[in-house]
C-alpha cells in the first residue's frame, strides 16, 4: 500500500478575474521512504499541490475534485466543506499534521516567530501532539539539534540570531519532532549557498534513511532533484507533464516540456553545449490554453494539441507522459520542428 | 587567444566603515573588508565570471568597477586611464563605454517610464546632439539587438506590462543603446525562470560575439558562470582566491575553497554520485576576519603557516593564479593528500545542562 496516493486532484483559486486553475487532475503516489521531486517553474502549481496535501490552503482555494489517501485513508473528504473549501481545523487533519505529515517551509526566515526563542517554538510543536513535560520536550529538541548539526547552546536564541543555514536546519529539526512518515519540503535550500545546500540535503537524506521517511521536495532546480529523488513529477501550468522514475525521466524523457526544461539547464560537468530556451511565456492560469496547455510553446505541436487535452500515456519504460505524441517524443521520432 | 585587456583591476580594495554607537567613542574604527586586494584582467570581447557565496564581495567588486562605489584603494585601468579615483563629472565620459545590468528587472526599471523613455534615457546624457528621430532609430535598434520582436510595439509600454524576460531584455537594450565596450552584469538571470533564463544568457553571449562587448558577469551559480564565462574568478571573504581560464578552473580547481565550492554544485544527472565537499565550519564574520589565510579555519588542508601569514598569489600555470601557500602541491589532477577527519563543532558537552536551564 502506498503511503500517499493522490488521485485526480483538482484545485482552483477564486480571484477577481475568475478561477485560477492551479492544479488539475494530478495523480501520483509515494511509497514509504521514497523521495519525489516536484519540479516546475514559478506559477506551475507545485506549491499549491504541496500545500493541498497538508490542507494548508488559503480561504479562496476550492477542491474541485479528486481524492488524497494517506496510509489508505481518505484525508480530503473529512475536512471538505459543502462548497469545496477545506476546513483547516478539522481534528483528523490536525492529528496528522506534524505528527505524520510535516512541512519544511520555503524561506525559514519567515517561518519562525521572531519574538519567541527557536527552542520554545520547537518545544511547542512537541507538546501539542504529545503529553510530555517541558523537560522531556527539551530533551527531544537537544536530540534534534544534534541530528541537524546545530550547536545546542543555540536552542535559547531568537531566530534573528541564527544564520540563514542554521534557521533552515532548525526548520528541519522542527519538522522532525515526531518522526513523521512524510515530509513536504518546499524549496528547502533555494535561499542558501551551494555548500550549505549540500550539507542540508545530505542531512535530510541521512535522516530519511534512518527513519524511513518519505519526502516530496518542491523545487525549480532540476539538478537538486537529480541528486536526491527516486521519482520526479514535472509540472507545467497546473498539470503533471511527466511522472516516473528519476532515471527514466532524465535519460529517456517522453515529454516535450520536460525535454525543453532540461535543455535550458546548464551543467557544471560534461561538454559546454548551447542551451535552448522555450519561446514565449508561461500561460495565465485564469484562461489556460485549450487542449495541451504547453502547445503554444511546443516545437512539436500539431493540430490535435490545440484542441484535445492529451491523455496520460504510460510508456514501456514505466513513466507516464501527458502528450499526444509521447512515444514519438521519447524515440526522437518527431524531428526538430 | 589572449586579447588586449580592456580593464585591468589592480589591488582593488573596498572597506566599509561600521557605524558605532556613542558608547564606543574612542574605540578603534571597525571595517568590513568587502573587497580586499583583488587583481585581475578583463579582455576585450570576453566574459569574466566572478563567483562566490553571498557576502564574498563579488557584487561590491562589480559596483566598484562600474564606479557605483568609490574604491578605498587600488586602481582600475580602463584602457590607458585609471578610473579608480576620478571625479563624478569626469566619469560621465566613461559611463558611455561602461554599462550595468542589475539583478532584478522589476526594480531596475523606472515604473513610470515607457520602454522608449527607459532605453532612450542614456542617449539624452551621452548623445545630446542627436535629433529625436535619430534617437528613436537608436532605441529601436537596441531593442532589436536585445532580441525583442516587434520593437515598435514595445515603445509605449510600461514595465508592468512586460514579462520578466522582456524586462531584462529592455534592461539589456538600455545598456546597449550607447554602444558600450564593457558591461557589468550583476546576477542578471537569477530572478528569471528556467525557460526564460537560457534565452537571456544566449542573448548576452551573442552580443559579446557581435559587438565584441566584454562583461563582468557576477553570479552565485557556478554552473551558469561556467556556461557564460571565458575566464573565471572565485571570491571568498573579499579575496580573489583563484582565477583562470574557465575550463582550466572547472577541470583543475586548485584552491581548497574552489575545490569545495565545485564539489558542492549539484549536477543535473541522476547517474552522477555526490563527491565529498572538503570544507568544515561556517563562514566567519567579515568584521573579525581570521588571521593569515582567511580560509584556514575551514580548510581541511590547513597547516601552521596558514594561520600566520596571508598567502601570496601563486601562478601555477600561465594565467592560473591561486592564493594558497600550497598551491603547487594542490595543483594537478591527482587527489591531494587526504583531508584529516572533520570534527563537528561543540559535540562535547552535557545535555543535562541546558535541560536544567528551563
Amino acid at each position: 500500500m502506498p503511503l500517499l496516493d493522490v488521485k485526480d486532484l483538482t484545485l482552483n483559486f477564486k480571484v477577481k478575474e475568475g478561477w485560477v486553475h492551479a492544479v488539475e487532475d494530478v495523480t501520483f503516489s509515494l511509497e514509504p521512504g521514497e523521495t519525489m521531486g516536484l519540479v516546475g517553474e514559478s506559477g506551475c502549481g507545485k506549491t499549491p499541490l504541496g500545500y493541498g496535501i497538508t490542507q494548508l490552503l488559503p480561504d479562496n482555494a476550492y477542491v474541485k475534485g479528486g481524492q488524497v489517501f494517506f496510509k489508505g485513508q481518505e484525508i480530503l473528504k473529512p475536512s471538505m466543506k459543502k462548497d469545496g473549501r477545506l476546513d483547516a481545523y478539522t481534528s483528523e487533519m490536525r492529528n496528522l499534521r506534524w505528527d505524520e505529515i510535516s512541512m519544511i517551509f520555503q524561506g525559514a526566515m519567515n517561518a519562525f516567530n521572531p519574538v519567541y526563542k527557536v527552542g520554545d517554538q520547537i518545544i511547542e510543536a512537541v507538546r501539542i501532539h504529545k503529553k510530555v513535560t517541558k523537560q522531556e520536550a527539551m530533551k527531544r529538541v537537544v536530540e534534534l539539534y544534534k541530528l541537524v548539526g546545530i550547536p545546542k547552546d543555540r536552542i535559547n536564541h531568537y531566530p534573528h540570531e541564527y544564520s540563514g543555514g542554521m534557521r533552515q536546519r532548525a526548520m528541519i529539526a522542527m519538522a522532525l519532532v515526531h518522526n513523521p512518515s512524510l515530509i513536504i519540503a518546499d524549496e528547502p535550500t533555494t535561499a542558501l549557498d551551494v555548500i550549505m545546500q549540500r550539507r542540508i540535503l545530505t542531512e535530510i537524506n541521512n535522516i530519511q534513511k534512518e527513519f524511513e521517511m518519505a519526502m516530496i521536495i518542491i523545487t525549480h532546480d532540476v539538478s537538486v532533484v537529480a541528486n536526491v529523488a527516486d521519482k520526479i513529477c514535472v509540472m507545467y501550468a497546473g498539470r503533471i507533464m511527466e511522472y516516473g522514475k528519476i532515471k527514466d525521466v532524465f535519460k529517456r524523457s517522453s515529454n516535450p516540456y520536460t525535454q525543453a526544461l532540461f535543455a535550458g539547464f546548464p551543467n557544471l560537468r560534461g561538454e559546454r553545449v548551447r542551451l535552448t530556451s522555450i519561446p514565449g511565456n508561461p500561460p495565465s492560469l485564469v484562461v489556460p490554453p485549450e487542449g495541451c496547455r504547453f502547445h503554444p510553446r511546443c516545437k512539436h505541436a500539431k493540430e490535435i494539441c490545440q484542441k484535445e487535452k492529451p491523455p496520460f500515456i504510460e510508456l514501456p519504460s514505466g513513466q507516464r507522459s501527458l502528450c499526444h505524441f509521447a512515444h514519438e517524443v521519447q524515440d526522437g521520432g518527431m524531428g526538430n520542428e | 587567444m589572449s586579447e588586449e585587456p580592456i580593464l585591468q583591476i589592480r589591488n582593488l580594495k573596498k572597506y566599509f566603515e561600521i557605524k558605532q554607537g556613542l558608547l564606543s567613542f574612542g574605540a578603534p574604527q571597525l571595517h568590513v573588508k568587502a573587497v580586499d586586494d583583488v587583481t585581475f584582467n578583463i579582455e576585450r570581447g570576453k566574459i569574466y565570471g566572478l563567483v562566490g557565496e553571498s557576502g564574498c564581495g563579488k557584487t561590491t567588486t562589480g559596483r566598484c568597477i562600474a564606479r557605483l562605489e568609490d574604491p578605498t584603494e587600488g586602481s582600475i585601468w580602463f584602457r590607458d586611464r585609471d578610473i579608480a579615483g576620478i571625479k563624478k563629472k569626469q566619469l560621465r565620459g566613461f559611463r558611455k563605454n561602461m554599462q550595468m545590468i542589475f539583478q532584478d528587472p522589476y526594480e531596475s526599471l523606472n515604473p513610470r517610464f515607457t520602454v522608449q523613455q527607459t532605453v532612450g534615457d542614456p542617449l539624452t546624457v551621452h548623445e545630446k546632439h542627436q535629433s529625436p528621430e535619430e534617437r528613436l532609430t537608436a532605441v529601436v535598434k537596441a531593442l532589436q539587438d536585445a532580441g525583442l520582436k516587434n520593437p515598435q510595439d514595445m515603445l509605449e509600454r510600461y514595465p508592468h506590462e512586460l514579462s520578466g524576460g522582456q524586462r531584462q531584455r529592455v534592461a539589456i537594450a538600455r545598456a546597449l543603446v550607447v554602444d558600450p565596450l564593457f558591461i557589468v552584469a550583476d546576477e542578471p538571470v537569477s530572478m528569471l525562470d528556467v525557460s526564460i533564463r537560457a534565452g537571456v544568457m544566449n542573448l548576452m553571449l551573442d552580443l559579446k560575439e557581435k559587438f565584441r562587448i566584454a562583461y563582468l558577469f557576477v553570479t552565485h551559480d557556478v554552473a551558469i558562470a561556467r556556461y557564460m564565462s571565458d575566464n573565471l574568478g572565485v571570491m571568498y571573504l573579499g579575496n580573489l582566491v583563484e582565477t583562470a581560464e574557465t575550463d582550466t578552473l572547472i577541470n583543475n580547481p586548485t584552491h581548497p575553497y574552489t575545490r569545495a565550492l565545485l564539489a558542492a554544485v549539484p549536477i543535473p544527472d541522476p547517474d552522477y554520485d555526490w563527491v565529498d565537499v572538503p570544507i568544515k565550519g561556517d563562514i566567519p564574520s567579515p568584521i573579525n576576519l581570521p588571521s593569515g589565510c582567511r580560509f584556514h579555519p575551514r580548510c581541511v588542508w590547513a597547516k601552521d603557516i596558514c594561520k600566520e601569514k596571508d598567502p601570496e598569489n601563486i601562478e601555477v600555470a600561465t594565467g592560473h593564479f591561486v592564493k594558497c601557500w600550497f598551491a603547487e602541491d594542490m595543483y594537478g589532477n591527482e587527489a591531494p593528500p587526504p583531508p584529516p577527519e572533520i570534527n563537528l563543532p561543540n559535540e562535547s558537552s552535557q545535555d543535562e545542562e541546558i535541560v536544567d536551564e528551563i
